[in-house]
């Protein structure tokens, strides 16, 4: 039989008999009764063992379920100790716990890392789904000087697009290197042009992640009340709730968001690449079109360079979407930079094949946009027929349209996050969630594109002219920072990058002039007065931080602590078991304790007083009398007059305060300690200590 | 005979052989839902006291406990763990056996040698000598050299 030697709470490590104090004194604190307090929470039982000698040592943790000795005097938290303690905010986590997983720890960071595969998914989505539409774009501008043989030069815009694409690209793949922490246009344009540049490119790239939301979540709606039209009547919660599904798959964390939307991205690829390869194969063959295009009237507009560099800027929005993979970065697994490098040229190289491929294809086949079909799914219709295969590339389509949305759900919070870190947006954003996503960001990006659908009645064409402008002032900035970074570093073949860099911006920038210019009075003005705002903001919000961090700034010699002068106050109404332990707690803090109580009936005054007498002499009562019957403002005003006269001392005003154990007593009560500590909360010199006395029933 | 395990422990020390000591006693203790307790021990050299406060030993063990910790989660297992201080670790783990009221006890065995010939390790051969539970010792697969000489 075994006995223990030493009782637990008898032997603390604190007291280990070899005389070594913890190195940081974190044992040094000690209980109302002169014991010492086990910071560590941990203990020694001594314990006997069947044979003479066996003596060994327990090293108990009672409280180990909720906090882990990492080192001496660092405890860290289990995810139970962060659990809610009332019952009602169990039940919220328990709820949150259903949507989104259980908590990830910080060390999981590493293992929510993306492989190339779902970073492909998620960030190539927005990309890839602009060749939904861009071929479309140019040939709408290009219809209208059809009879003069507008749409021949499809295919020579399609490559100079594509040649653009490889240019930003090319651009954001030495961005991914030089700049392995993130950040894109934005960190490339501070770094390299200046602040302003760096805010404008961040604001154009915020707005642009809104719209993307807001636009393609409209159009995958769009989709389906087309295909359903007695859905048309609920296209807004519709809409809502594909935000709402996709703010909770990220708020899930980016590791199983990338689990959920890569398989709809991967099928949009898979489909397109069968479009392609069939509608090669049969014009290689010469075998005819299975369903002839519907020929839609052309317009008689002379062709002029004006025209076709609409169309150029037009088609242009199948680049928007390459600078998300800069953007992210750190969200890839280790070699970062590389794996980003590779999925961004895998990307770039795709995209620009499946937009060549479509728009020589709908040259081929001589397919001329118009209303009620779109230029894919008459493609479709002339290379499968209408069958299933026609079918899968529709609903594809639709899914990625829905799913380019997931891009700007990674793309925001982490730019924003960024911006939270060098102070230009609010600091909530940089927190990471449950999930260790950057939950505000997911939120806050969710319920303005939310808010934008609503407004527009879910019908956000109005909006598609404001991406353009945004997009490529973002890329303008970046390609520029990357010539003056070039210029910087000098690296070899340096100049070789700064001429592709070079050429890439002069590109972008004549193809933000076109979309300003042409796009202006259809809504671009909209971003031409936003970005400045939202520049105007970051601005305001840095000023506020960094006057913050000026006023709390530690002198470079400390001044040594010195013990604050304070005056002790304890508001009494009457005398009881709460304000007596009040008191007893007031007088730990100093030997001088002032009751103060505010009294509409003399009388009652006079008992307290006696009372008081009786139980604490030491103490001295003052007592407001109040006519008016109101308590906060003359308690208030009587504590402004005491610090009138000593204003370097601090006042400590200690609250006497009975908990009832259900929430519903609480409302049978005038919550007067409460109403007192809200009042008092913005006096700078002023303490508010709330001393509890839990009622038991 | 009762054979039905409550209690199962497993000493660890931060041995490649720890997990899959581990895993063996999660796999054992599913059928009879048996309670699974890790235990590490301090070997305190004779010139300290018996609870003498070993911070960077305490931390080490601490640290061990919670990776194997870890993995009995990744496995879907519950279990308690426990430190101890002792002179030696075998008879501190016979002892802890028999005031825990364990069944069995799970040891991880690396392979090791002495003198060219197999050895059990000391804390492993005291356990073996002296519990009064059950004893499964999980030696480590044959390294590639002892293969290669037992086949020769």
């Amino acid at each position: 039989m075994q006995d223990p030697i030493d009782k637990p709470g008898s032997s603390d490590r604190g007291n280990g008999s070899n005389g070594q104090g913890s190195p940081n004194g974190t044992h040094g604190a000690f209980s109302a009764d002169g014991k010492e307090l086990n910071l560590e929470l941990t203990r020694q039982e001594k314990h006997r063992g069947v044979r003479a000698g066996d003596t060994y040592v327990r090293v108990v943790r009672p409280h180990g379920h909720l906090f882990k000795n990492v080192a001496p005097g660092i405890l860290r938290a289990t995810e139970e100790a962060t659990e809610p303690l009332t019952p009602s905010l169990q039940a919220l986590a328990k709820v949150r716990r259903i949507l989104i997983g259980e908590p990830l720890p910080n060390a999981a960071e590493i293992t929510e890392r993306l492989s190339k595969v779902k970073a492909l998914a998620i960030f190539a989505s927005d990309a890839m789904s602009s060749v939904a539409y861009a071929t479309e774009e140019i040939l709408l501008v290009l219809v209208v000087a059809g009879v003069n043989g507008g749409l021949n030069y499809a295919v020579p815009i399609s490559l100079a697009i594509a040649l653009l694409l490889g240019v930003v690209a090319f651009s954001y793949r030495q961005t991914v290197y030089a700049y392995p922490n993130g950040g894109g246009s934005y960190v490339v344009s501070k770094e390299n042009i200046g602040l302003v540049a760096g805010l404008v490119a961040a604001a154009a790239l915020l707005l642009d992640y809104v719209l993307t939301v807001s636009v393609s979540i409209a159009a995958g709606t769009a989709a389906i009340t087309s295909a359903f039209p007695e859905l048309q009547p609920i296209a807004v919660p519709i809409a809502l709730g594909f935000i709402a599904s996709m703010v909770i798959g990220n708020l899930r964390g980016i590791r199983e968001s990338g689990n959920i939307f890569a398989v709809p991205t991967y099928v949009f690829i898979g489909s397109l690449a069968l479009l392609i390869g069939v509608g090669l194969w049969r014009l290689l063959t010469g075998q005819p079109p299975v369903e002839a295009p519907v020929q839609h009237p052309l317009g008689n507009e002379p062709l002029s360079v004006w025209l076709l560099l609409t169309a150029f800027s037009a088609g242009s929005v199948a680049a928007s979407g390459t600078e998300a993979i800069a953007n992210g970065v750190p969200a890839f697994k280790p070699p970062e930079s590389k794996n980003a490098a590779r999925t961004l040229v895998v990307m770039a190289v795709v995209l620009a094949a499946f937009f060549l491929g479509i728009s020589f294809l709908s040259h081929q086949y001589q397919i001329v946009p118009g209303e009620g079909e779109t230029v894919v799914s008459q493609l479709a219709r002339a290379v499968f027929g209408t069958n299933p295969l026609y079918y899968l590339v529709q609903f594809a389509t639709m899914l990625i349209l829905v799913l380019a949305a997931n891009t700007s759900f990674n793309g925001f919070p982490r730019l924003a996050w960024i911006l939270a870190k060098d102070g230009f947006l609010p600091h909530q954003f940089s927190h990471r969630g449950d999930r260790l996503a950057f939950s505000n960001g997911i939120i806050i990006l969710g319920a303005v594109a939310g808010a934008l659908i609503v407004v527009f009645g879910g019908d956000t064409h109005l909006l598609i002219p404001l991406y353009a402008v945004g997009v490529f002032l973002a890329f303008t900035l970046s390609q520029v920072g990357m010539v003056m970074h070039w210029r910087k570093v000098r690296t070899a073949g340096w100049q070789r990058s700064a001429t592709i860099n070079g050429f890439g911006a002069a590109l972008t920038c004549i193809a933000l002039i076109i979309a300003a210019t042409t796009k202006f009075t259809r809504g671009a003005w909209i971003i031409v007065v936003a970005i400045p705002l939202l520049v105007a903001l970051f601005v305001l919000i840095h000023r506020h931080y960094l006057a913050v961090r000026e006023q709390l700034r530690l002198d470079k010699a400390p001044a040594e602590a010195t013990p604050l002068r304070q005056i002790v106050i304890v508001p009494l109404g009457e005398l009881n078991r709460a304000s007596q332990r009040a008191l007893a707690f007031a007088r730990g803090l100093s030997a001088q304790v002032y009751a103060v109580s505010v009294q509409e009936d003399p009388q009652n005054a006079k008992t307290l007083a006696c009372a008081l007498r009786e139980i604490d002499p030491d103490v001295k009562l003052i007592v407001l009398e109040s006519p008016y019957r109101a308590v906060i403002e003359p308690l208030l005003n009587y504590i402004d007059a005491l610090h009138q006269q000593d204003p370097e001392a601090f006042v400590t005003v200690v609250l006497p305060e009975f908990l009832t154990p259900h929430w519903w007593q609480r409302l049978l009560h005038n919550g007067t300690a409460a109403q007192l500590n809200r009042a008092l909360k913005p006096h700078p010199n002023v303490a508010v200590v709330n001393v509890p006395y839990g009622l038991p029933r | 005979m009762d054979t039905k395990l409550k209690r199962i422990v497993v000493p660890v020390q931060g041995a490649r052989t720890d997990e899959e000591a581990l895993a063996l006693a999660c796999n054992l203790a599913k059928k009879d839902k048996s309670e699974i307790v890790l235990l590490y021990v301090i070997e305190v050299r004779r010139n300290l006291p018996i609870d003498a406060e070993l911070s960077d030993e305490i931390q080490k063990g601490e640290q061990v406990l919670d990776s194997v910790q870890r993995f009995a989660d990744k496995l879907g297992c519950r279990v308690q763990t426990d430190l101890l201080q002792a002179r030696e670790a075998g008879p501190a783990i016979v002892n802890e056996c028999i005031e825990r009221d364990a069944q069995l006890v799970v040891m991880g065995v690396p392979y090791h040698e002495k003198y060219g010939e197999y050895c059990v390790a000391p804390r492993a051969q005291y356990v073996l000598e002296h519990a009064t539970c059950r004893v499964i010792l999980a030696r480590e697969p044959l390294p590639e050299m002892a293969v290669m000489r037992n086949t020769v």
